[in-house]
This record gives C-alpha cells, sequence and structure tokens, in this order.
C-alpha cells in the first residue's frame, strides 16, 4: 500500500505525500488519528496556514529529516547550544528573514519540534553578538523606547529581584 | 535530497513575503530567547524594544521559576564547560585558566572573576581570570598595580566596579622545611573599570585567617570566622569584622549576650538582604564539622546572633565547609558529596595506606612529606622557639611568614612537641565546648575529620609517628610533573598528592570509620599488607592499569615494579559502582521562613536520587559555586576520583546546573 495521502496548501496546491513523511507533523499525525483518514486514500488534509511555497520546503525538510529518532518526550540533551546546525540545515535555512519567520510559524502550527528548534536556533543566531541597534536594523524594528525608558530597562536586573 | 535541489527550491522561496520577526508570536519569540545565553545577550534584546522587552521581562520570570522548581524537585541537569568541550569558535587560541582549588570566585555582571587558589603542585596563585558568561570564554586580564600574594581560601566579594580581597593562605615554601602555613591580612580592591590591584592597608584590622567567609551589605563588607593563627597557636575564630569599604576601615560590632556560633571556618555566608547574613556549617577542629545555621542580625547599633532551626537534617549537606554553597532567591544550595558513600568512603580510605606502605622501604623520600607538612601545622610551638616575632600583623609582606624552624631535630623532639600541641588542642576543644555553651552539642553536627587548614588537628592517633624514618633532606620543592626526573620525582608526586588527599579525604570518612581510622605513618612504618577487604575481582585489570600509568610517568623502572606490584593490590581503580555514584550531589534548603519572627528555620528539601543529578561532575572539593542567571556555576576544585592517579586532578572546568529545556 503506497501510503500516500493529500496535503492542501492555503492556496489549494495539493502535494501527494507519503504518510510517514507528513506524519512528522504533530498536527497532521493528530488528524489523520483522529478523523481516521490513515485508511482513506482519497482524503485531503487542508492546511490552511501554510502556503504551497513553505509547505515545499517544509516537507523537503521533514523528508530529509524522515529517519532522524525521534525526540522523546523528556529528551533533557537537548542543549542551549546553536552551533550544532547541520550543514544541510545550514543550506537549507539560506532564504530570506520572510521565508524564515514563515517556516517557523508553518512549524509551530504543523507542530515539527525538530524544524521549530533548527529555526528558533537559526533566529537567536542571527540575534546573538548583537547590540540593541544591531538587531533592530537586523530585523527591521522600530525603536519605541523614549530615553528615559531606555535608561529605565539599562537599569533594571530582573535576574536580582526577589519576587 | 541533495544540496542543488535544496538552492534550487531556496531560490524560489526568494522574496515571497514581507514577513517580519515581529510577526511572530509571543510565545515564538520567548522560544527563540531561550536560545540566547541568559546573559548579555538577553539584555540586548530587552533593549531592542517595548515587546521584546516585555518578552524577556516573561523569559526571566519564567527561568527564576523554573530553576526553583527545578532545585525542589531535583529536576536540573549539569552541563560541563571544559578546554576540552570548548571547541566552538576559536577555541584553542583563546587562553584558559589553569585547573586550582580554593580559589575565589565571584560573580559581577554578566562575568565570574577567580583569584588565586592553590595548584596541582603544592603552590598557589595569584592570577585574576574572567570568565564571560555572555561568550562563554576565560580571558585573564592585564592588571596593574600592586598585586596580591599567591593565595588560597581569600574571600573575595563584588562591591560597586570592584572586587574586594582579603586574607586566605599559601603553602609554606619547601625550603626550609617545617613552616607553617601562611596566613594573610591583606586587603586589596581590584578596581575592574582600570584593571588594576590597590593594596588597602589599614592600621587597624583583622588578623591574617583563611577559609573565613564575607558578605557584602551596603557599603560594608562582613567578615566572619576563619582559620588563624593567635599566639602563635592555630586557631579558629568566631569573631566577626566590618570593613567599610569606601574608605576602607575595619571594626567590630558589638553584640548582644554571648551568643554566637562556636569558632569555624570554611563556612557559607550568604547574604539576605542589608541587615541580615546566614552562617551555615563550616568546620571548628577535629571531628568538628557543623551543620547549624546562624542568623547575624545588623539592624541595630548592637548586632545579633541568633541560632537557627535547621529542619530535616538528614537531607542536609554534611560537608559545609570543603563544599560550596550559594542562595538562589529563597534557597540555599549545596554542592558536596553523595550521602549515600559508605562503600566509596571504605574505598578511598584503603588506597590510601598502601599506598605508603608500598612506598615505604623503597624510596625513603616520599616518606618525608607526609611528616613535613605535618609539621608545618602541628608544630607550632617550634615557631616561638624560632623567635621570630609575629604577634602582630605583620604590615609590608603582610603575611606571617612562619618561622623557620631550626631544621627538625631528634624524633623525640618531634614527639613531644606533636603531643602537646595535640594536648594543648584537645583542652582548647573542651573549652570551646565548655565556654561557649556550645548550641550543636548535638553529636549530628559532628563528623570524624581532619582538614585541609587544620592538619594541626588531623591525625586522631599520633601515636604510631615513632615509627616515621627522620625525615630526610627537603627533595626538590614542587617540581612540576616532569617524567624525565625518573621514579624519585614519581615518587615524590604520588607522595605529594597522598598527602593532598590524605587531608582532603579524612573529612568525609563517616562516623563508623573512625574506629578503623589508622595513621598513615604507621601503615608507612610496616608496610602491612592486609586491607584483603578491597581486594576485588578486577584485581589484575587494576594493577594493568596501574602499571601503564606509572610507566607513563617514569623512566626508570627500578623501583616501577615494586611499586607497582606492592601498591595496586589493594588500592587499584574504582569499582564501577563506585564511579557511577562518586560525583557531587545537590543538597538544597528552603531558607523562607529565615526572618520569620516567630519561628526562623531552614527547612531541606528532601532529596531525590541521592541529589545525584544527569551530569553530575565527578566529586570536587574546594571548588566555588556561583549563582549565574537561571543556572549555578561550579568551577574548579580538586578531584576526589582521582585517588589511584600520579597526580592529582585540580579540575578547570565550569560546571554549569540547569533546568532541562521546556518544549512549548
Amino acid at each position: 500500500m503506497p501510503n500516500i495521502i493529500k496535503l492542501q496548501s492555503s492556496d489549494e496546491e495539493i502535494f501527494d505525500t507519503d504518510i510517514q513523511i507528513a506524519k512528522c507533523s504533530g498536527t497532521i499525525k493528530t488528524m489523520l488519528e483522529d478523523c481516521g483518514m490513515e485508511d482513506d486514500e482519497n482524503a485531503i488534509v487542508p492546511l490552511p496556514n501554510v502556503n504551497s511555497t513553505i509547505l515545499r520546503k517544509v516537507l523537503i525538510w521533514a523528508h530529509y529529516h524522515k529517519d532522524d529518532p525521534q525526540p522523546t518526550e523528556d529528551d533533557e540533551s537537548k542543549e542551549k547550544r546553536t552551533d550544532d546546525i547541520i550543514s544541510w540545515d545550514a543550506d537549507f535555512l539560506k532564504v530570506d528573514q520572510g521565508t524564515l519567520f514563515e517556516l517557523i510559524l508553518a512549524a509551530n502550527y504543523l507542530d515539527i519540534k525538530g524544524l521549530l528548534e533548527l529555526t528558533c536556533k537559526t533566529v537567536a543566531n542571527m540575534i546573538k553578538g548583537k547590540t540593541p541597534e544591531e538587531i533592530r536594523k537586523t530585523f527591521n524594528i522600530k525603536k519605541d523606547f523614549t530615553p528615559a525608558e531606555e535608561e529605565q530597562v539599562r537599569k533594571e536586573n530582573e535576574w536580582c529581584e526577589e519576587k | 535530497m541533495d544540496a542543488s535541489k535544496v538552492d534550487s527550491e531556496n531560490e524560489n522561496c526568494e522574496a515571497t513575503s514581507d514577513a517580519n520577526l515581529n510577526q511572530l508570536p509571543d510565545e515564538i519569540l520567548e522560544f527563540i530567547f531561550t536560545y540566547l545565553p541568559p546573559y548579555g545577550d538577553l539584555e540586548h534584546c530587552s533593549l531592542v524594544c517595548k515587546r521584546w522587552h516585555a518578552i524577556v521581562k516573561n523569559l526571566v520570570r519564567r527561568s527564576k521559576i523554573n530553576l526553583e522548581k527545578g532545585l525542589t524537585d531535583f529536576r536540573l541537569r549539569w552541563e560541563v564547560f571544559s578546554q576540552e568541550t570548548n571547541t566552538a569558535g576559536a577555541g584553542s587560541a583563546l587562553s584558559f585558566i589553569a585547573g586550582r582549588f580554593a580559589h575565589s570566585a565571584v560573580r559581577h555582571d554578566n562575568s565570574m572573576y577567580v583569584f588565586g587558589g592553590g595548584s596541582s603542585s603544592d603552590t598557589t596563585f595569584n592570577d585574576l581570570w574572567r570568565f564571560d558568561l555572555t561568550h562563554m570564554r576565560w580571558a585573564r586580564p592585564i592588571a596593574t598595580g600592586t598585586y596580591p600574594s599567591p593565595k588560597g581560601s581569600a574571600s573575595m566579594v563584588a562591591w560597586r566596579d570592584q572586587l574586594v580581597l582579603f586574607g586566605g593562605w599559601r603553602y609554606p615554601s619547601l625550603h626550609p622545611p617545617y613552616q607553617p602555613w601562611c596566613l594573610f591580612d591583606e586587603l586589596h580592591y581590584y578596581d575592574l573599570g582600570k584593571n588594576r590591584w590597590l593594596q588597602r592597608n589599614t592600621l587597624y584590622c583583622p588578623p591574617p585567617m583563611a577559609g573565613h567567609s564575607a558578605t557584602v551589605h551596603g557599603d560594608r563588607m562582613v567578615v566572619f570566622g576563619g582559620y588563624q593563627i593567635k599566639d602563635d597557636v592555630n586557631i579558629n575564630s568566631n569573631d566577626t569584622w566590618v570593613l567599610d569599604l569606601a574608605e576602607p576601615r575595619w571594626w567590630q560590632p558589638l553584640f548582644v549576650g554571648n551568643t554566637r556560633p562556636t569558632p569555624r571556618y570554611g563556612q557559607i555566608q550568604i547574604d539576605l538582604g542589608k541587615n541580615h547574613l546566614l552562617v551555615v556549617g563550616g568546620c571548628g577542629g577535629a571531628n568538628r564539622v557543623y551543620t547549624d545555621a546562624w542568623l547575624l542580625d545588623m539592624t541595630r547599633d548592637v548586632w545579633c546572633w541568633k541560632a537557627i532551626n535547621v529542619r530535616n537534617k538528614r537531607f542536609g549537606a554534611v560537608h559545609m565547609w570543603c563544599n560550596p554553597g550559594c542562595k538562589v532567591n529563597n534557597y540555599l544550595v549545596v554542592v558536596g558529596p553523595s550521602p549515600n558513600m559508605p562503600q566509596d568512603f571504605q574505598m578511598m580510605k584503603q588506597s590510601r595506606l598502601p599506598v605508603i606502605g608500598g612506598r615505604g622501604p623503597p624510596a625513603p623520600n616520599p616518606l618525608q612529606n607526609l611528616p613535613q607538612r605535618a609539621n608545618r601545622i602541628q608544630l607550632p610551638e617550634r615557631r616561638l622557639g624560632g623567635g621570630v616575632g609575629v604577634a602582630g600583623p605583620n604590615r609590608p609582606g603582610n603575611m606571617r611568614p612562619g618561622i623557620v624552624g631550626a631544621p627538625l631535630g631528634p624524633q623525640e623532639q618531634y614527639l613531644a612537641n606533636r603531643r602537646a600541641i595535640l594536648n594543648q588542642h584537645m583542652q582548647q576543644a573542651q573549652q570551646f565546648l565548655h565556654n561557649n555553651n556550645v548550641n550543636n552539642n548535638n553529636n549530628n553536627n559532628y563528623q570524624p575529620r581532619s582538614g585541609r587548614l587544620s592538619d594541626l588537628h588531623a591525625p586522631p592517633a599520633p601515636a604510631p609517628v615513632p615509627a616515621v624514618p627522620a625525615p630526610s633532606p627537603p627533595v626538590r620543592p614542587n617540581a612540576p610533573p616532569a617524567p624525565a626526573d625518573g621514579d624519585v620525582d614519581a615518587a615524590q608526586r604520588l607522595q605529594r598528592n597522598l598527602a593532598l588527599r590524605c587531608r582532603d579525604n579524612e573529612p568525609r570518612l563517616p562516623k563508623r570509620f573512625d574506629e578503623l581510622y589508622e595513621d598513615p605513618f604507621r601503615m608507612a612504618a610496616f608496610n602491612v599488607p592486609t586491607r584483603s577487604r578491597s581486594a576485588s575481582r578486577d584485581h589484575n585489570e587494576r594493577i594493568r592499569r596501574m602499571e601503564e600509568k606509572m610507566n607513563a610517568i617514569r623512566n626508570s623502572r627500578r623501583s616501577a615494579p615494586a611499586a607497582a606490584q606492592v601498591e595496586p593490590q589493594p588500592l587499584r581503580a574504582p569499582s564501577p559502582k563506585r564511579l557511577r555514584c562518586n560525583v557531587q550531589s545537590l543538597f538544597v534548603c528552603d531558607i523562607s521562613g529565615i526572618l520569620d519572627s516567630t519561628d526562623p528555620g531552614l527547612d531541606w528539601v528532601e532529596y531525590k536520587n541521592f541529589g545525584v543529578l544527569k551530569g553530575a561532575p565527578d566529586r570536587l572539593i574546594l571548588s566555588s559555586l556561583i549563582a549565574g542567571n537561571g543556572e549555578l556555576i561550579l568551577f574548579g576544585g580538586v578531584h576526589k576520583e582521582t585517588l589511584t592517579d600520579i597526580t592529582h586532578h585540580v579540575s578547570n572546568s565550569i560546571h554549569f546546573l540547569s533546568v532541562p529545556r521546556d518544549i512549548i
């Protein structure tokens, strides 16, 4: 049995996808299981929050990582480090910021833990080592502090304040 | 999926949207921020815009709660940062701090500063290092000014933009032999902005001391206890000294009544705001390791010590004199040996003895190190005889050079002195007990021990000393591990390590081994090959490994086989079980009720898995523990797992204790 399901992107493109690959998405997995769609060859899974471009990328990523061990629930070996991105992933994420953020949203919506971590680490790496001004410039964020407010924030040390 | 395809896909994705990072929901931004080091980068994020500021604030709050929760649930894990793991970036080119123990460590802003401490070769450092927590790297600031002396167990606190370093000890020089440990009353300020050491001597100041504790309260530094030499006798102190940091000016507060902690050193002192501090544990000399707690109330002009109830003591840390602790919000966290270690203690004790035994006849040299070390401390009278007047603090050098004892003469004198001192100390101890109306004469507080700093008290059974051959002429001092030097040096090193281990391990012998205690000197003399208890199954493997080590270190093998045959048998390497459990445990104490006016008390939190957490470092003592952001930072120390190695391992690793990542 081919085990192919159809995923439909927000712009109504249909992706024929190996069910095992699709199931790396917790959202799709739940949908399939809850709705009993697994046996229905013609079932179409609508993904209204993901456009075809992004979905294509997500599926490429999922295909490459389909043999990765599933992260267990209490996997404590995940470190805070962000320098452990493999080169395929690094190449995969050589995209414009818009795509990157959409991938984050898609990974979040589809509940793909590995991809979410990867993309968030990538953004974290873009933030690291930058001054506030550089961060604003990198991400085109508008500074909305008054100088007084900024000074106040500088003085704060949340870590030291007792609850 | 090959790269070209990816690339083509990437091209397809170009310019598809105008998404902005701020379009991501708060949770995802917060998740992204969790990947940032919680120091400089996170601070920068909070300065980007209001939204980011709020998110960071939230993240910080959550991290703090998670850490507290992790502490009470014992759901934390250790991560190591060491020279080996430091592979990130240009790692190899960067400088890395040398291993050390009994160093001073303090956090200031996003850095941990480390000063001095003892090295692996009976010397002390006076270098200052900065560990940048944001970038996770060591740097040694190029400091100007008057450097402090090399020393360990000094107190270092951060005040404004300065570090304040006081007291400490260093090993006596090996020539001439038989000097006591040197204690310091030096006071130094280190200006972090100017990278400059400034010595701040005052006319009136505390006596030289080490192992005291200090905290900053406003513009005051409060110093308590410590190991001192008064009237040429080694004592522990329960004095409180205050330094007005701005001037600087030392003074001693007045106290209500006579209640105060018994004299001690190595205690943990934590600050509880401007007007209170807490002293926990410490060591008061032979067989006296404290687990009590004292609150110092500095609210009024006349200060007041108050003994604090310690509840749930069976879950408490017991070696709070050579193990570090620090405060995390409402908790006191102590890192120390696991509470379920009897087998381990046993192994240690046994392994120690045969080493000497094996060494005895063939290598006269090594023997001298132990007695010598003992002498340094154990013969204060000798210093009287030497007649160097050091009654008051010595100004310029500030250290009290121990008297250069006339070379140790006949053993009779040695013995007589030793007995005299032991007697004297017994009396002193009794007096302490008597005079102070001790609050803690509850036996729980006592652990058989002999301290690193208190070798004075060390051997409970001094009788066997006569068996020790007269010390031979001084060995080459501090020969760095130089394999080429052959077996004499190797033996010497071994002996030195042994000496250190003896000092450090005995405190850990649980009470029930007390009766089994045998003076190593005696073992040395009689070369007792017994201790069959420890002879265990993987005997041959042990011998093999020992041999490997020995061979790697020495060129000459004349004495190597002999040593390898005699030593390894009873002492060889740890059983797997021991390895597994011989790690640092975590002890957590709820101190939120400490200022409760009706029933002030500490509550030790019931540990799980004996406080052993995933990734726990090998057992270390005399390391430092400071609170980072949402994590605890353990640095340095002497490994307890290296009894059978030729050189003892002094750590230069940092161990971070933090909460495992949570998934959003």
